[in-house]
């Protein structure tokens, strides 16, 4: 999530997740790292004053210990 | 003390972009051959995409789709509008997209990997799809012009693109203001270690 803000977007919601290689025809490295398919959402900011004050928003989250969910992007 | 301490890239870009490269390339030339991951019509239900959205794709694009998430469900894409499918292999999410934003919408498919770039083209042209076109490039350097989209949907590729900062502020670049960002990707649960991200067989496999 922090890159996707970073990058300049808003509204960032994962809407659906689902296990989607389990029972792939071959084995792979998914299962080990607990990997999930999911959907997710952004908007780009309208201007600058939308952007700056979503910046701020998530620094005042990252500062308050509020912004980590506990899950892990892809390497 | 000039001793050259320079460390090594975490990741050598251009092995790991061939060895994906090489792995879709196989997805475009034998879908059925069985990967890691699920392709084709059975994945799409599984993804939950409508028989009516897959009405009309020439079969050949739909049995080398290898999605992990469904872009569609995130919002509708309207007609009029312009939308960029970044990573757009065989060109299934494309060629739904150019339906769906109909004649006055455009939609432009991008991808690196020739055979799959060879194959959308083909099935655009036998679904009479005129509003759409596959173009070669990088998610970190999309060959599309400075707020030309509506939309940014992808499917399953944003985990295979090394630089995802990077790739995210092209999207941003690529997209008006407001914007809509409609992505199916993977979520990793585990820590991956530092050194397994080095390696190109867990990129791939």
């Amino acid at each position: 999530m922090a890159t996707v803000v970073a990058a300049g977007f808003v509204d960032f919601e994962i809407t659906w997740r689902k296990d989607v290689f389990g029972g792939a025809p071959q084995a792979g490295s998914a299962e080990n790292f607990g990997t999930l398919g999911i959907n997710f959402r952004a908007r780009k900011t309208t201007d600058e004053e939308e952007l700056a004050a979503a910046l701020a928003a998530w620094s005042c989250e990252i500062s308050n210990g509020t912004g980590e969910d506990g899950e892990r992007e892809r390497v | 003390m000039s001793e050259d301490v320079r460390e090594q890239p975490a990741l050598d870009i251009g092995s790991l972009r061939e060895a994906i490269r090489e792995e879709y390339a196989e997805v475009a030339s034998d879908p059925h051959k069985g990967f890691h991951f699920h392709t084709g019509r059975p994945l799409a239900r599984m993804l939950e995409y409508s028989d009516e959205w897959l009405e009309g794709i020439p079969e050949p694009s739909i049995e080398s789709f290898a999605g992990t998430g469904n872009p569609f469900s995130l919002g509708e894409l309207r007609p009029g509008e312009r939308i960029v499918d970044l990573g757009s292999g065989a060109g299934i999410d494309s060629l739904i997209a150019a339906k769906k934003v109909g004649p006055e919408g455009r939609v432009i498919g991008v991808d690196m990997t020739p055979a799959m770039l060879e194959k959308a083209r083909l099935a655009a042209k036998h679904a009479g799809l005129t509003n759409v076109e596959f173009r070669e490039g990088y998610a970190e350097a999309l060959p599309v012009d400075d707020g030309w989209a509506d939309v940014v949907i992808s499917n399953g590729v944003l985990n295979l693109v090394p630089d995802k900062t990077a790739a995210l502020l092209e999207i941003g670049r690529v997209l008006g203001p407001n914007g809509r960002l409609q992505i199916g990707d993977i979520l990793v649960q585990k820590a991956v270690p530092e050194s397994a991200k080095r390696k190109i067989d867990l990129w791939t496999g």
